[in-house]
């Protein structure tokens, strides 16, 4: 059925007036008509003439008014509630010259722009406000990553699945050999998961008992673990993550926070703070946080130590013993025979020298190990001096220079600058030194700590008393005696030339190398973390995995040339991983392969690689077996992937592991979005997505794997917006779009 | 005329051993039980050698040693400090400070009447 109210406004007010015109026109012809025939039909003609002039006038003026008013009226109403509907969608686009428009409309113009305006303003200030707490937790979390970062612990966070949902750097140091650690890896890939496992069953009954309101550790359990990548022994804690622990009141209900102990899949299926089937109270296990410590060292020691204690008990016991005997019988029996007494007198000198060499074993272990407990490290004699004028402040009137270059100790820093700081404002005390040069050299299997200053030598006997005072900062009445036993070693005084001594303190060279290049640089800031992750739910199959949630490593591969069933083989492999739609700097792998051949001078063009820089690298099937553990049990992407598949493919019986897993293709993904005939090269893609390059790193495979994984990101909302959610259906259209290109490639 | 030895240690056992063992290899031996008491024997009559402990009551063998060393009177008085101490950096010390051999106990009788005539033995060739 036709429907009036569909037509535009504009058509209905002309058709409005189109209608009064017919109706007017008709009553004239009309009227014209029964005066032509009834009235005066001998003037009919004149009669019609008029008549069809007033209907033509009345035909123009009822136009002319339906135009006035399409101008004036029904033009400015569509055009006002475009406005004011654009204006309800995007408060942001609020204008306020809806009332010029409107002039005819009376008070509905500036009634409209008033709305508009309060509209644009509330929304400004809404804007502002968001920006304003964005800002702000934006700040905080940087704090709470620096923090993360700088942790000396090792730090890893997991959920119930045991999936890893943040580390540290420290826990990349300690538990990531090369690609192993990494957000949604499991646990037990890094260390045993068992003790961890236990403590949280432990855990669950402590909470469901009540019992952990109580407790000392509420929520925490200690736990010793053995890493997978180099047998270390690992200390720390297990703390359960409950955002919400069950309330005061629930304690003694039967089914309160008894239910906790459900099912993980059930309890991991939820958000942080989303929890709409829980009653108040009632708390869920969202995860654990993991603290780790390498115990490796302090265990060995602890062992060391307990070797020494038995030895000395056991050791020592047996030879005592005999001595003690016989000497008592040569002391009662002072009239034995002198056979006999020589018996007696060879137990004595045999056991006694083996006593002696026990003790000067048992004095060397003693020696060889390093002191626990305290907080020994690697400091540099720069750091000490900075130290040192620090502690003594501006006003102390000493002078604290360093002397030679910068050598690097292992001590407790504390302790010593402590030590340095008392025996340096001694001698500023009581003989006026006030200027001292800071220095160390190396002597024997030691540095030699050496404070140097114009005077005479400090005197034995004043040294000891003051090494014998309490230290000013230090916990408990430790004195600088105690900082020396535990560094086992002994300072002294002596001459150094003309007029000049020197205090010379021997400490341990440092343990670490504080070469000028250090440990390979991490990102200041890497996405080490991801606390989607504690409500992601457990896929049945991989093709329901929704891209956005995908983990998957984006790779690039570098080659000799382009025919790998043609004996080409590659040269460099790198991969970044993109966990939730992010790319995670933090996580990357990039090797380089020697292939066992010449790189032709063509190939070496288009990726610098020499053969020089090859020689000595691994080989391919090393070096992908670790890209196949860095990989895990992630989802392959590369632009081009059947090129760099067929490369991994034909190295997997050297790799031993199968690459099986899905892979998606960037082009294939680019010609679904774009159609086929559009540019899918990387660097049209990365033109297209606004994606830039370093200069000079194209065509390296981890510039190329990140150029690629940022398209691969780049495209993820618009597959959404397409219907591309999950990975099915990325692999679907992939299928489809291959398809056609293998159509049109026949052509 | 014999050499003389000054034997500085406030343990009576081992004293005991060591005034019998020099006494018995020809030396004239004198004993003193502590730091003090001991630069007093020395300043009263110079020794050839001090069999010198390190852990010892008022002045301890550092002590010693150091101020003797800062005299020059006595820069031809041999120098043996001995010690029960563990630790690794005495024996350093002790050479740093001007002794002239340093031995950690427990050792043998015979090893130290070996390296005490090699001292004195050093004294004489240039005399």
């Amino acid at each position: 059925m036709f429907r009036l109210d569909r037509l535009s406004l504009r058509l209905r007010i002309g058709l409005f007036f189109a209608l009064i015109a017919t109706v007017g026109v008709a009553l004239v012809l009309v009227g014209a008509g029964w005066v032509a025939s009834e009235v005066a039909p001998a003037r009919a003609a004149d009669v019609w003439g008029v008549a069809a002039g007033i209907a033509v006038a009345l035909a123009l003026l009822t136009a002319w008014v339906a135009l006035l008013f399409d101008e004036n009226i029904a033009r400015p109403i569509t055009q006002l509630s475009g406005e004011l509907g654009a204006v309800a969608t995007s408060p942001a686009a609020a204008r306020s010259a809806l009332a010029e428009e409107a002039r005819y409309l009376g008070g509905l113009g500036p009634a409209a722009a008033a709305l508009s305006g309060a509209l644009g303003q509330a929304h400004r200030e809404t804007d502002a406000a968001i920006a304003g707490a964005v800002g702000e937790s934006e700040g905080e979390k940087a704090h709470l990553e620096a923090v993360l970062r700088d942790l000396r612990e090792c730090l890893v966070i997991c959920n119930l699945s045991e999936e890893i949902l943040l580390y540290n750097r420290e826990a990349q140091r300690l538990l990531g050999a090369e690609g192993s650690i990494g957000l949604g890896r499991r646990l037990n890939s890094l260390v045993t998961p068992e003790p961890v496992r236990h403590a949280i069953e432990r855990l669950k009954v402590r909470l469901s008992s009540g019992r952990w309101r109580s407790h000392a550790d509420h929520l925490s359990l200690p736990v010793t673990l053995a890493s997978r990548s180099e047998a270390r022994i690992l200390q720390g804690r297990v703390a359960l993550i409950m955002p919400d622990p069950p309330a005061e009141d629930a304690s003694g209900a039967p089914d309160g926070p008894a239910n906790t102990d459900g099912a993980p899949s059930h309890v991991t299926g939820k958000l942080p703070g989303e929890a709409p089937g829980e009653l108040p109270g009632q708390g869920a296990i969202h995860g654990f946080v993991l603290t780790l410590r390498d115990a490796t060292t302090a265990m060995a020691g602890q062992a060391a130590r307990d070797g020494i204690l038995a030895e000395m008990i056991e050791g020592l016991k047996r030879p005592s013993a005999n001595l003690c005997a016989a000497a008592e019988i040569l002391d009662a029996d002072r009239a034995m025979a002198l056979d006999a007494r020589s018996g007696f007198l060879d137990v004595l000198a045999e056991e006694g020298r083996r006593l002696s060499e026990r003790l000067v074993h048992l004095t060397g272990a003693y020696n060889e190990l390093r002191t626990g407990g305290w907080s020994m490290n690697d400091v540099s004699t720069e750091g000490l001096g900075a130290c040192l004028r620090d502690r003594l402040g501006p006003g102390s009137g000493i002078e604290i220079r360093e002397g030679g270059g910068q050598t690097w100790l292992h001590c407790d820093s504390f302790g010593v600058v402590e030590l340095m700081a008392s025996l340096v404002t001694h001698l500023h005390d009581s003989d006026g030194v006030d200027c001292f040069t800071l220095s160390a050299t190396r002597s024997g299997s030691h540095e030699m700590l050496d404070l140097t200053w114009v005077g005479p030598v400090l005197a034995e006997g004043r040294l000891e008393a003051w090494l014998a005072e309490p230290l000013a900062g230090a916990p408990g009445a430790v004195t600088c005696r105690d900082v020396l036993r535990h560094h086992r070693t002994e300072p002294w005084s002596e001459a150094a030339g003309e007029g000049m001594a020197r205090l010379r303190l021997p400490l341990p060279p440092a343990v670490d190398n504080h070469g000028p290049v250090r440990a390979t640089a991490l990102p200041p800031r890497p996405e080490f973390y991801d606390f989607a992750l504690l409500g992601r739910q457990n896929h049945r199959k991989i093709a329901d995995v929704p891209l956005s949630t995908l983990h998957a490593v984006v790779f690039d591969t570098e080659t000799t040339g382009l025919f790998p069933s043609a004996g080409d083989e590659i040269v460099q492999v790198a991969g970044l991983r993109v966990v939730n739609g992010r790319v995670i700097r933090g996580e990357s792998f990039d090797r380089l392969v020697d292939p066992g051949r010449h790189i032709p001078a063509a190939s070496t063009q288009i990726h610098g690689i020499t053969d020089a820089m090859v020689a000595g690298q691994g080989k391919a099937g090393e070096v992908l077996r670790d890209f196949h553990d860095f990989l895990g049990n992630d989802v392959l992407v590369a632009h081009n992937a059947p090129f760099d598949m067929a490369f991994l493919r034909l190295k997997q019986a050297a790799v031993g592991r199968a690459f099986d897993g899905p892979v998606l293709d960037t082009v294939l993904l680019s010609a679904h979005l774009f159609g086929q005939g559009a540019d899918h090269t990387l660097d049209s893609l990365s033109a297209r997505f606004d994606i830039g390059f370093k200069a000079g790193t194209r065509h390296t495979a981890l510039a190329d794997a990140e150029a690629t994984a940022a398209v691969f990101c780049a495209m993820l909302p618009p597959l959404a917006a397409a219907g591309i959610v999950t990975l099915g259906d990325a692999l679907a259209v992939s299928d489809e779009a291959a398809a056609i290109r293998r159509k049109q490639a026949r052509y | 005329m014999q050499p003389s030895i000054l034997l500085v240690d406030d343990e009576p056992n081992i004293a005991l051993s060591l005034k019998y063992v020099m006494t018995r290899d020809g030396y004239d031996v004198r004993c003193a039980e502590d730091g003090e008491r001991a630069l007093e024997c020395i300043r009263e009559r110079k020794p050839d050698l001090v069999l010198l402990d390190l852990m010892m009551p008022k002045r301890d063998g550092f002590d010693v040693c150091q101020t003797l060393r800062a005299d020059p009177s006595f820069s031809d008085v041999k120098i043996l400090m001995m010690t029960a101490r563990g630790g690794a950096m005495d024996g350093e010390k002790a050479l740093a400070l001007g002794a002239d051999a340093f031995f950690t106990k427990p050792f043998g009788v015979q090893e130290l009447s070996v390296r005490v005539r090699e001292l004195l033995g050093e004294r004489d060739v240039p005399a």
